[in-house]
């Protein structure tokens, strides 16, 4: 049979585009198979009610916590309760935080609802991570008697953590959390241990017990990034950092503090921008996988906290510049 | 030896020290012999957490260092032995500061150097072992002890301390995504410092 010159070499190419094709799919369902990962993460922490017994894995230490959280008619109420050691509480309600640690009286923070839905309201967007992230799906494994798929989020730079999910397969809970620092070793690490799954109730057991002695107050006017008075600017910002959110309140009843959120989508930091103060933080320091910096700006005490490397925190700090006039 | 000199040198051992302060630190742990008990300590801590062998260059290396040097038979140079015959202090110096050269490239270059990975399973190899033998009751209970709270931001002043934990809060609650889960509030409650 006679074969048209062309004919073999075009076939070949169709069956190879084709094939090309078929792999591209596969790997795009992988792909977007990790992807819709984190959004049932996502989705799960904000609608599902749970109980359960974490443990919390850093610097060699294990720690016991025990979580309720429930979400009541798209409220939510949350408590963390340490089982090691100085009791520690952390009780979220829906617009308010209030936190009993050792050595220190009770304290809650109120945020501003109008703030916290606008910035929530942009929602997940996995796609937009994969300029810094590579999200990929990383296998299964059972954790706490039931099975999960694994997920990664592996930072392409060193100016953030990245995250191994195991996502539960029924609910969409991550089950067990590792923060992955910058020589691929997990920093921390959170594994439920016992999980109860609650129908949506009421709150009556997440409230804190003892009153807070201080309060941080949220300023009504907390406007989303792109509105109020522009005094400060961040340049140089580590690669993907924007600035997300812009706020003020007053630390209990005596600090005014400008407050700034800048995000890469995942990670995040604060900055917080007050008078000179002699408390200041100067330097920088830590707690675990949370770093802080802190400095005088232009008179200013300005202060970086962020659950991002040492560099990024540094960094953020440098490119600080105020535009506003000279302080008398 | 204050609190902060310590957890600074605990940092140094785990290598999470924060850059900006390893220099001073170094100097401190060059100067105070406690410091450098306390960093013996840590490593021998660190490799009985972690199932490692015992690794013995890490006990009392300056002095070990500073003692084989004294005993090395050491040339004199013509030039030194016309101006006098007493003990060079250029000599004791120069020994001194290759003792502390030394104790710095053993403590802090060579293991990363060598480092080939965890270190070969104690069972099946003749490794030396710290005889604990001669080590006072009291040192040896504290190396049990149980661990206590302690300052969980590495920092000696309460009112940064409070104020960090509650811009840290207020930082939580604005963080863009849902999607770190418990993470950030586990590391709030679940931290608890004090490496004794």
């Amino acid at each position: 049979m006679m074969v048209p010159f062309e004919a073999a070499p075009r076939g070949r190419v169709i069956f190879l585009w084709v094939l090309g094709a078929l792999f591209a799919g596969v790997a795009a369902a992988g792909e977007q198979s990790a992807t819709d990962q984190l959004k049932r993460i996502s989705h799960a922490m904000r609608s599902l009610s749970y109980e359960g017994t974490l443990v919390y894995l850093h610097d060699n230490r294990l720690e016991t916590l025990r979580v309720i959280h429930r979400v009541d008619h798209g409220r939510l109420h949350e408590q963390i309760v340490s089982q090691n050691g100085p009791l520690r509480t952390v009780t979220r309600e829906q617009d308010q935080v209030t936190c009993e640690l050792a050595n220190a009286n009770p304290f809650s923070v109120k945020r501003h609802g109008v703030t916290l839905d606008l910035l929530r309201s942009k929602g997940f967007d996995p796609k937009a991570l994969t300029a810094h992230y590579l999200i990929h799906p990383l296998g299964a494994a059972r954790i706490a008697g039931r099975h999960t798929d694994v997920v990664g989020v592996i930072p392409r730079d060193e100016l953030r953590y990245g995250y191994r999910f195991y996502v539960d397969k029924g609910t969409g809970l991550p089950l067990k959390s590792d923060l992955i620092g910058q020589t691929a070793e997990p920093i921390e690490q959170i594994m439920f241990t016992a999980l109860t799954l609650l129908p949506a109730g009421t709150a009556a057991e997440t409230k804190p017990e003892v009153a807070p002695q201080e309060v941080a107050a949220s300023h009504p006017e907390a406007t989303p990034e792109g509105q109020g008075q522009d005094l400060w600017r961040f340049t140089n910002l580590p690669a993907g950092f924007n600035l997300v959110m812009r706020d003020h309140w007053r630390d209990g009843a005596r600090r005014r503090v400008q407050h700034f959120v800048l995000s890469d989508g995942l990670a995040s930091v604060s900055v917080y921008v007050e008078n000179a103060d002699p408390d200041g933080l100067q330097g920088s320091t830590r707690i675990g996988a949370i770093h802080a910096a802190g400095g005088r700006v232009a008179d200013h005490q300005v202060t970086i906290v962020g659950e991002v490397p040492a560099a990024t925190v540094k960094a953020v700090l440098a490119g600080i510049r105020y535009r506003g006039p000279a302080k008398p | 030896m204050s609190e902060q000199q310590r957890q600074h040198v605990s940092a140094l051992v785990d290598g999470e020290l924060d850059s900006m302060a390893v220099h001073t630190t170094l100097a401190a742990l060059a100067a105070s012999p406690d410091l450098q008990a306390a960093w013996e300590r840590y490593h021998l801590i660190g490799n009985a957490l972690r199932g490692d062998a015992i690794h013995p260059e890490f006990r009392q290396i300056a002095d070990r260092l500073r003692a084989r040097i004294a005993n090395e038979p050491v040339p004199l140079a013509p030039a030194a032995a016309r101006r006098g015959g007493g003990p060079s202090r250029i000599g004791t110096f120069l020994g001194a500061a290759l003792a502390a050269s030394a104790a710095f490239l053993a403590v802090f270059a060579v293991p990363q150097l060598f480092d080939a990975g965890p270190a070969v399973s104690t069972a099946r190899t003749s490794a030396p072992f710290v005889v604990l033998k001669s080590t006072p009751p009291h040192l040896l209970t504290k190396r049990f002890e149980v661990q206590t709270s302690g300052q969980r931001w590495h920092v000696s002043q309460p009112a940064l301390e409070n104020k960090l934990d509650r811009f840290l809060v207020n930082h939580q609650e604005y963080s863009p995504v849902a999607l770190k889960g418990l993470l950030p509030y586990a590391t709030f409650v679940g931290y608890e410092t004090g490496r004794q």
